[in-house]
């Protein structure tokens, strides 16, 4: 229910979001507002706007949302074409818009919601997969970094390690990390098991290592605290692997390229008693 | 809250030139930058990292985005909690946002929409100002927007809006000439009287920028465009009036290389000398340190 002040607000944002708006309002701008929870002297000043005015503010959010989606997810949105692109985020505005004072926010939730929202019979059934793959890349490329190296110890098999707080690690059900950089190449990605670890370089560029099945277990476990040793046995457990001298000989090679990429920063300091 | 003193011409800090400005291209040519903090708060790499470096090289000045001081919605704990941690760190001599909500019921809409111009509204939003001030501990300047309709029924004026806004507030006014320049092309306003109606005291900063022309013979401010005559000359009029308070262009879209607009700077920066000598022939024991002989 709208109090008088927040009414005009609120038909305004109903102007903006709601997915039969334009059709309504040029059917009848006072039945809109009035269904907006606009009242007396407001109403009367409200529909005296014609309709193509009040859409002015439509077009100009839908036209920033667009514009970031495509700025975010550029492969994706060429995937879909622009007339069906804005479609789509019409429709995600209308059904949750942004919740975030954070504009490049709207990427990840614009992702969020179309995994519910292309999960019924998706035009292509990779789309998601390619969508949280680009999000992947947008989002650590920004996120707040960095843990502070000096205060770490040597990794040990008794602690938990410290990772690079914007390293993020993906897994899709299509090789999608594999389609060239020119989006306007239409090839598909082939269906295959695929785990990606992102993570910045010193330059803060972006970088994606494909993982395999065992290494991607052991960097879930670490990064969700476990203790090194205990990280290790348990990825074993799950890819069944027997944990051997030569896996522990191709994991301390791993645990080594992590560190040098700057993934790996150390163990979790421990003060003495 | 003491103010400090900022004045001369400054630009708008985009992504486009932050690398060229992070490495001195814009060094000795204007007086300030200023920085959205939404586009650098709660994030890591080589944006807020860049920034730093433009930080050690210039003055940084503050303009949000997101406080929706128009909204019924409660303003945003954990954005303002950043937002003052992020201020410490850059300490502008105030921070300013717009006249305008930007979401309602929880849903944002990253756009600068209208309130209207009514007694209760302006109770509301001077009341959100007193309190983004208190949660900062910053002044604050708030800034006329461009809008395309008149929001309900206007009990007043939109220059009447804002003193009544500003006076309930006693908050700072960061006077946008280009807006001014929309809204009067826009909804015939005399721009003239629009600024005898403002608190014309309390402006702190000024901004110029160019619209664009839109569908239905609108003007679209999309700072798309090099600032108008009508702009300039409206700016020549303000500092006329204000003194030396800082001017910033604006560019947001089109973006030109960076040396075209550090020219276009000093073609504000030309009308903004005319204006400052204007000011203290009219005030001769006023601080004139910011006026460049004739």
């Amino acid at each position: 229910m709208s109090s008088p002040l927040d009414a005009p607000l609120r038909a305004l944002a109903d102007v903006i979001r709601q997915a039969d708006a334009p059709d309504r309002l040029r059917r009848s701008v006072v039945d809109f507002m009035a269904a907006s929870g606009v009242r007396g002297e407001d109403l009367h000043a409200m529909a005296t706007v014609p309709p193509d005015r009040w859409l002015v503010y439509r077009r100009l959010v839908l036209h920033r949302f667009v514009e970031m989606v495509e700025n975010g997810l550029p492969r994706t949105a060429a995937t879909l074409g622009r007339e069906r692109l804005v479609r789509e985020v019409e429709r995600f505005i209308d059904q949750r818009a942004s919740q975030s004072p954070y504009l490049r926010d709207i990427v990840a939730e614009f992702v969020a919601w179309a995994s519910d929202a292309w999960s019924a019979g998706p035009t292509w059934p990779w789309l998601i997969d390619l969508a949280r793959h680009e999000l992947l890349g947008f989002e650590v490329s920004s996120l707040a970094d960095e843990h502070d190296v000096s205060g770490t110890d040597e990794l040990a098999i008794g602690k938990p390690v410290v990772m690079q707080r914007s390293a993020r690690l993906a897994r899709y059900a299509y090789a999608v990390h594999d389609l060239p950089d020119d989006i306007t190449d239409r090839c598909e990605p082939v269906r295959e098991e695929t785990a990606i670890l992102a993570y910045r370089d010193r330059e803060h560029r972006v970088r994606f290592l494909k993982l395999g099945p065992l290494a991607a277990a052991l960097i879930e476990e670490l990064m969700a605290g476990e203790l090194l040793g205990e990280a290790i046995r348990r990825a074993c457990e799950l890819v069944h692997v027997e944990l051997n001298d030569a896996v522990l000989g191709d994991i301390a090679v791993l645990l080594a390229d992590l560190a040098d990429r700057g993934v790996l920063r150390g163990a979790v300091h421990c003060t003495d008693p | 809250m003491r103010v400090r003193k900022l004045a001369g011409v400054g630009v708008g800090l985009r992504w486009a030139f932050l690398d060229d400005v992070a490495h001195g291209a814009a060094d000795g040519r204007v007086e300030f930058f200023e920085v959205s903090p939404e586009n650098y708060m709660r994030r890591g790499g080589y944006y807020p990292a860049a920034l730093e470096r433009v930080a050690e090289r210039h003055r940084i000045v503050t303009h949000g985005l997101m406080m929706s001081l128009g909204s019924t919605d409660p303003l945003n704990d954990s954005y303002f909690r950043e937002l003052r941690r992020w201020l410490d760190r850059f300490d502008p001599p105030w921070h300013s946002d717009h006249l305008c909500f930007s979401g309602i019921h929880g849903a944002l809409l990253h756009d600068l929409l209208p309130v209207p111009f009514t007694w209760s509204m302006a109770r509301h939003v001077a009341a959100r100002i007193r309190e983004a001030r208190d949660r900062l501990q910053r002044p604050i300047a708030v800034e006329n927007v461009s809008y395309y309709l008149e929001l309900g029924h206007a009990e007043m004026s939109e220059a009447q809006f804002i003193a009544e806004v500003t006076e309930q507030a006693d908050c700072l006014l960061l006077l946008d000439v280009n807006n001014l320049d929309v809204n009067a092309t826009n909804h015939g306003i005399d721009a003239r009287r629009w600024l005898d109606e403002i608190p014309m005291n309390r402006v702190v900063e000024i901004h110029v920028a160019g619209p664009e022309p839109w569908d239905q013979g609108l003007l679209l401010d999309t700072h798309g465009a090099p600032v108008r005559p009508s702009v300039y000359a409206l700016l020549e009029e303000v500092v006329a009036r204000t003194g030396p308070v800082p001017v910033l262009l604006e560019r947001d879209n089109n973006i030109p290389p960076l040396h075209d607009l550090l020219v276009e700077a000093d073609m504000v920066d030309q009308t903004y000398q005319r204006a400052l000598r204007r000011w203290q022939a009219a005030h001769p024991s006023a601080e004139a340190s910011h006026v460049v002989p004739p």
